[in-house]
């Protein structure tokens, strides 16, 4: 794959998060023309195995396409598999309009509900759950203490406003 | 709910009314959030309020209207909720470079993430954000 394209730090952690440092190997000596299975194991040095496990990854992520061909003599099926360097920009602002829902229901929670949280427990309840246990926590009896959420509403709107909202 | 514990203190005071400060105060939250919820109670018509000065203090003082003698919410006070709307804009022109998916160095957590998303309580979602704090 074209080094310039995994230049870019998003796209770089975008395919490190779905298909780790061996995948990025892989990816490496991708060319843009068709390639086996095989040949890629030969240029990258990694066993077949794991080389067919991130190309069936892209494949499913739609980022890899294959055609296979049938020996005439042995019947054995060869795979060409092909990089979709074109589908990368639809795929990345799919995650891009997945992130964005994601915030938008995660302001909603946050700022439709009054948080209380333990010192002693890395537990956080809502008012109605607070209430519910009269304001202590349930694992060690201590009062539970008012959470200013503010800085996080003012986070998540500031990260959304990026996009163009707020 | 906060909102109905909000309410009911309200109503309790029905002649007088409450003052916004109050009622924070008792039930032990912050003026913000108190201010968050009173807002939602007056948009849905169940409370209206009016501005009062005490000393050099500026605060509402806020009257339980929500029913009237049939026990019906007054419908002619309700005003539409305040809804934040995103604009829609197409996101590819916004974002050449995806940044948007990093803060800071760390790509957001949702990225090809398989777990059943529960944005709400998600820790790994939470600690990305705190990013920003």
């Amino acid at each position: 794959m074209d080094r310039e394209v995994l230049e870019n730090p998003v796209v770089y952690k975008y395919f490190k998060s779905l298909i780790g440092d061996d995948g990025l190997k892989v990816l490496e000596v991708i060319p843009d023309s068709e390639i086996t299975d095989e040949r890629i194991t030969e240029l990258v040095g990694l066993d077949l195995n794991t080389v067919r496990r991130t190309l069936y990854i892209l494949y499913e992520s739609r980022l890899m396409k294959y055609r296979r061909e049938k020996s005439e003599n042995s019947g054995w099926l060869t795979y060409y598999w092909q990089i979709k360097v074109d589908e990368l920009d639809r795929v990345i602002n799919d995650e891009i309009e997945k992130l964005k829902k994601i915030l938008e229901q995660k302001l909603e929670f946050e700022d439709s509900n009054v948080f209380y949280s333990c010192k002693y427990h890395s537990v956080r309840f809502v008012f109605d759950d607070a209430a519910q246990f009269g304001f202590k926590c349930p694992y060690c009896e201590e009062s539970l203490d008012y959470e200013d959420n503010s800085l996080v509403i003012d986070a998540i709107k500031r990260k959304l406003s990026e996009l163009g909202s707020f | 709910m906060l909102e109905n514990t909000i309410l009911e203190l309200i109503a309790s005071e029905e002649k007088e009314g409450i003052r916004q400060s109050d009622i924070w105060k008792q039930i032990g939250i912050d003026s913000r959030t108190c201010s968050r919820v009173v807002t939602r109670l007056e948009n849905k018509g169940l409370v209206i309020r009016e501005w009062e000065t005490i000393g050099n203090t500026r605060t509402y003082r806020i009257w339980y209207v929500g029913k009237d003698g049939n026990g019906e919410v007054k419908v002619e006070q309700i005003e539409p909720p305040e809804k934040v709307e995103l604009e829609e804009k197409s996101v590819s022109k916004l974002t050449d470079d995806y940044s948007f998916l990093l803060i800071e160095d760390t790509l957001a957590p949702c990225v090809n993430c398989n777990e059943m998303c529960e944005p709400e309580t998600c820790i790994k979602l939470a600690e990305w954000i705190n990013l920003l704090l």
